[in-house]
Formats: structure tokens, sequence, C-alpha cells
């Protein structure tokens, strides 16, 4: 429930800390700690590029360097698993912190916007990562880089109001979080990213304009590595999608928030 | 309201129900919750429950409200909607001014992570910005006394470190109004004080306090006025000492279904060779009538039935008191107390009869029917916790500790 009176700084500063603790708390303890957020994409990175480069070999667009198509899977797959982590984790963020929830006057909302902004931050490692092989192998700096912001805010939006939507109903039903994790999981092999978009039979062609991950996944692969800017229309069909999404789950939350809190 | 009351410029109610109800939807299984779910709005395949009926509540500013009434009465529910954690179904709820709630405390901390961590993530929760708890953190640190522990994870402290912090923290925002659920019945004695002097500063500070405990004299002391709850009503309100003693009538008279054994009770833990059984334990008052409560120096009988299944050897049947951390307060059995009994096989009743000069708190009762002096050599039938009772402030001067022991005291002036 909102308590009255929230200052925006307290909030904004609440997310943050919530956000972080999730981030280390995730490694603490072991020796390495945070260092594993960087060390598990790098490695991800390294093996894809082995498996996609000198086994399968599929051609991802005309050019087909070496490290081509490790760097098209890369780039697909960081949004879709910060987007996934959002979902999943939103999903579990009420009943996960029950007791804070019920006895703990706070704007529980702050949960779901923390687990967002802890995803956008492995996202960004994700990035930084992919830019760094960027410019160590190919001597390119992707300069649309700056405009990958926007569409991960967007994205995260899209995932928060998605999960705001599912932790709601988790509450309820304890099904709903492996019914998250296995639509997730076909949305993740719907969406072209361990397959190129041209290899895709025709009448499953619509799969990509009704997905806005493959929408996303499109526009990072545009931006970082072909280096052409995305449409103006296209942006904006996302932009109403995400924040529309978000709207929903927002107020579905602020609806069935006095129901829950009951069942907790 | 009484007649002189002067309505102040300021003195609107800082807290205030009106008809506040309050009802939980009670599903059996899973399933059903997705069919009322699916059926949108026609299904009822719930019980409800009623925690909250109809309740009226004013607390002017700086007063300091008890509320008391048995497990189940409602007490906890009411705090929580007060602190606005729970949303009644129907009524009014008004809560002015900066409201601390020390309702489960330190369930926001995260074990891994230093205490000096936690009280910035749960100040944060509670309101507060980085800079702010900068600001106060000098004080939660002087209050918790853990100057030496602020820098570990809190998964090393016990719990009594942990409730500690957890409360320092909690009254770090300086609240107008404190809601407190039996938070004074954790962490060790000197802590336990130094709450109540907390308590009595903010009430000295003019904070609204409502509180909830079972420590009757807590109540007693603290409070100006007392609110008794039963099966979620407000029976009635007025000064501690009228209400308090009334819930310890209520108590007392009232039929508790727990003294009643049936075989194989799950929680209780029963062993025996079950030559002779015990089939039924109540607690009861000189005229018979059961009780779950008994005032000090007042008489409980204990009931024990006990079936004689074959010819067993001198046969026994004792009592064991304990308090709530099993410690042995009091026992005697037949045997002991020398009481010629032939036992031969068949059901009989042993009653015992004693008074209870016992400090006032919460007592487990053991019962046993084995063979001589103690249930060590050969023990037909033992039940740990066959039933419980409390033992209630009584009309004598109050004491410290378990035993009410009677002195008689002799002071004259030596050496003038």
């Amino acid at each position: 429930m909102t308590a009255p009176g929230r200052r925006p700084r307290a909030l904004l500063e609440l997310i943050w800390s919530l956000a972080l603790r999730q981030l280390y708390g995730r490694y603490i303890g072991s020796a390495m700690g945070i260092f594993w957020t960087v060390v598990h994409p790098l490695i991800m990175l390294a093996v894809w590029t082995f498996v996609f480069s000198y086994i399968l070999k599929l051609p991802f667009s005309s050019d087909g360097g070496l490290v081509n198509s490790a760097f098209y899977l890369f780039c697909g797959l960081v949004p879709f698993l910060s987007f996934q982590e959002t979902v999943q984790n939103c999903t579990t963020s009420i009943t996960g912190n029950a007791a804070l929830v019920k006895n703990l006057v706070f704007p529980s909302k702050t949960l779901q916007f923390s687990v967002g902004l802890a995803s956008l931050i492995s996202e960004f490692i994700g990035i930084g990562i992919l830019v760094a092989a960027l410019v160590l192998t190919r001597f390119q700096f992707p300069i649309y880089l700056p405009l990958i912001l926007p569409f991960a805010l967007l994205l995260m939006l899209f995932g928060i109001g998605l999960g705001f939507i599912t932790c709601s109903l988790h509450v309820f039903f304890r099904d709903v979080a492996q019914l998250v994790n296995v639509m997730l999981m076909l949305w993740l092999y719907a969406t072209p990213i361990f397959y190129p978009v041209h290899l895709l039979p025709r009448n499953l062609e619509f799969m990509i304009y009704v997905n806005p991950l493959a929408y996303v996944t499109n526009v990072y692969r545009s931006l970082l590595l072909v280096g052409t800017l995305p449409s103006l229309r296209g942006f904006l069909v996302f932009c109403a999608i995400s924040l529309g999404t978000f709207v929903l789950g927002y107020r579905t939350y602020t609806r069935l928030f006095p129901r829950f809190i009951d069942e907790l | 309201m009484s007649e002189e009351t002067v309505i102040l410029e300021d003195s609107a109610p800082s807290l205030r129900t009106v008809d506040l109800n309050k009802t939980f939807r009670v599903y059996a299984r899973p399933l059903d919750r997705v069919r009322d779910a699916l059926s949108f709005g026609r299904g009822h395949r719930y019980t409800e429950f009623q925690a909250l009926r109809g309740i009226n509540l004013d607390v002017p500013k700086g007063e300091t409200v008890g509320l008391i009434g048995q497990n189940g009465s409602g007490k906890s529910t009411l705090l929580k909607v007060l602190a606005r954690l729970m949303i009644p179904t129907s009524g009014i709820v008004e809560v002015r001014g900066r409201t601390a709630s020390i309702i489960e405390l330190g369930t926001g901390f995260h074990p891994e992570f230093t205490g000096r961590a936690n009280v910035y993530l749960s100040a944060g929760l509670m309101g507060l910005t980085h800079a702010e708890v900068d600001e106060v953190f000098p004080r939660i640190l002087e209050f918790s006394e853990l100057q030496d522990f602020i820098d570990r994870p809190v998964k090393t402290y016990s719990s009594g470190m942990w409730v500690r912090l957890a409360f320092s923290t909690a009254i770090s925002i300086n609240p107008q109004i404190l809601l407190v659920d039996e938070a004074l019945s954790v962490g060790d004695l000197l802590f336990q004080q130094k709450c109540i002097a907390a308590l009595r500063k903010f009430q000295e500070a003019g904070v609204t306090i409502v509180f909830v405990s079972h420590e009757l004299t807590a109540i007693k002391t603290l409070c100006s006025r007392t609110v008794l709850l039963d099966k979620g009503e407000k029976i009635s309100e007025g000064p501690p000492e009228a209400i308090v003693s009334e819930y310890v009538s209520l108590i007392a008279r009232r039929a508790s279904r727990q003294n009643l054994i049936i075989r194989e009770g799950e929680e209780r833990r029963r062993y025996g060779s079950y030559e002779a059984e015990i089939v039924e334990v109540a607690l009861t008052d000189e005229s018979g009538g059961p009780v779950s409560g008994v005032p000090c120096g007042e008489l409980l009988v204990v009931v024990v039935r006990v079936r004689i299944n074959k010819p067993v050897e001198s046969p026994s049947v004792g009592i064991l008191i304990r308090d709530r951390l099993g410690n042995d307060i009091y026992g005697t059995n037949t045997c002991l107390a020398g009481i010629p009994w032939s036992g031969h096989p068949g059901t009989w009743e042993v009653r015992i009869r004693m008074r209870v000069d016992l400090g006032p708190r919460p007592y487990y009762l053991a019962v046993a029917v084995h063979s001589g002096r103690d249930h060590l050599g050969v023990c037909y039938d033992w039940i740990d916790n066959a039933a419980t009772f409390q033992v209630l402030p009584g009309q004598e001067s109050p004491f410290s500790g378990y035993a009410r022991l009677k002195p008689d005291f002799f002071i004259r002036e030596v050496d003038a």
C-alpha cells in the first residue's frame, strides 16, 4: 500500500538500495562476489563464439564474420534475459517478501521497480561486455549505443508491467510461477535469437510482428552491430505497448493489493 | 465520552475507527479459489471468518491504549488495520500523524548483510533518505548497544541482538503514533526494561501509543486505557485495572476444549506401555466448572481419568507443572503423596486440588500414570502438555519469580 507522504527522493533511494540488495545478495559470501555478474556473461559470450562460429556456423548476416554469429546471439539474448529476469523475479517479489509486505508499512511497488532496476543493471553489464568485445575484435565502436537506453527502459517497464500482474496472481495461485517460467521459455524460442529471421517458415513469420521481444532483438542488433536506426513508427508502437502494459499491470496490482495482503 | 470532556482545537483524535469490520475468506483447497475466480464473482466456495466486528475506537493524541483479549480475539488484526497493513472490509479508519509500527521486529533484515546495511535498508523502507539515516544512525547504534557488532552480518547475531537492532531502528523515525504488537516480550530483561523506558519517554513526549500484549502487568503499568476484545468484538473499554480483572474473570469462566484428551493427540508427546491409560484430563475450579486460568493463590483442580486395563503393580497417578521453557516447577503423584490406592482394573477418577501459589504466567501440565514413585521405571502412560493453564494476577500483593512463599517481614531499627 502506498504510505502517505513518501517523498520521491526517499522512494528512489529505496528502489536503488533494494536493487543493490538483490545484486549483492545473489553473490554475497562467494569469494569473487559481484564479479560473477561480469564473469558469467563473459563466459557465455566465449562459449557461443566457439559453438556458433566453429561448429554451427549459422548464417545470421550476409557478411558472416568469424565472431559475428556470437555477437548476433549475444545481442538478442542480453535484452531477453533481462526481461526474463524481471518477469520471473517480479512474480515472486510479493510472496518472497511476504514478511516485509505483511509487517512493514512501505510502498510495496518499490519491490517490482527494484527487480526491474537490478535486471537493467545486469543488462548494462552485458552490453558493456559486448561493446568491449566489439571494440577489441572489430575495432569499431557502436555510435548508436546511447539509443539503447530508451529501449532498455521501455523493455524494463514492459517486464515490470507483466510482473505486476503475475506477482498479484501468484499470491492467490502458486502455480503461476511455474506457468510463468514455462511461458518465458516458449517465448525465448519464439523469438529469433538462436536462429536468423530469414530461416523462419513463411506461415510463422507473423510471430515476429506480434512479439515485442523480436522487435527489441532486432533493434539491439541494428543499433549495436549494423549501425542503422530503427523506424520512428516501430518505436512509437513499442512505446505504446510497453507503457500500456505497464499501466495495466500497475492498475491491476493496485486493485488487487487489498485482497492479496490478506492471503499472505 | 464523559460529560466534562472539553473539545480543544487540537484534540481531534489522532486515531479513530468507526464501525470497523474485517472479514477473511478461507478456501479449503487452492482449486476452489481458481474456480471462484473463473466464475466472475458468482462462486462462493469459501467460508467467511469475521475477525473484527463493528469496532469503534477513539484514541486522542497522547493517550496509551492497550488491547487485550485471548488468541484469535482480533487484537493483532485491529493493530494491523490501524497500521494500514490490512484494509478493512468496511468501516472507517483515521490515522493522523507519522506512524511507526512495531509488528514483527526485524522481518526486513537480510541475514547476509551487516547490521549497518540492514539499518539503512529498514529505515529506507520506513521512508527515510540515506542522508536522514546518517543523522539518526548514532542514536540507533547507541540504543541498540551493538557498537561492536554493527559491521558483522546479522546472521551471526543472537535473536536478542536482532530484535534490539530492529526495535532501535523502528523507533528512530520520531513517531507521533506508535503501534506495538507484543514486541516487549522479546529480548533479554535488561532490553525489555529499556524498551519500556523508551515507551515512557514517548508517552511524556505526547506520542499516541496503541499496544497489544499478553503481559497484563505491562498493560496495567503503561496504559491509560484498556480495550478488551473477544471474538472480534470490543466487549469493554475503560481503566486498565477494571478491564484486566474483567478479562481475568472472562478466561477463568471460559470452558476450554484443550483439556479433553483424545487418544493419539498429535501435538502432545505421549509414550508408555498402556497397561493403564489416561483417558481424560480436565482443569476445573472448586465447584467443578472448567477453567483455563486461575488467579494466583486460588484453588485449581486437576481431574485425571485413568483406565487400568490389566492388573498392574502399585500404580500411581501424577502431574508435573512446567513453565514455557520446560522447567519443572512442581510435580507430585499419589505415591509420593502417600495416598493409598489399590488401582485394580477399571476406570478411576483422580482429583488433585491445589492452591496455585505461582507467579502469573502460562504453565503446561504433564500427566502420567506409572508404577511407584516416578515414571523412570515402569511408565504406563505419559502425556506432555496434556493441558495448559494461565495463572493470573491475584488479590495479594505482587511478587517476582515463580513461587509465592508468603514471607513474614520483621523490621526493627538497630543502633540508632
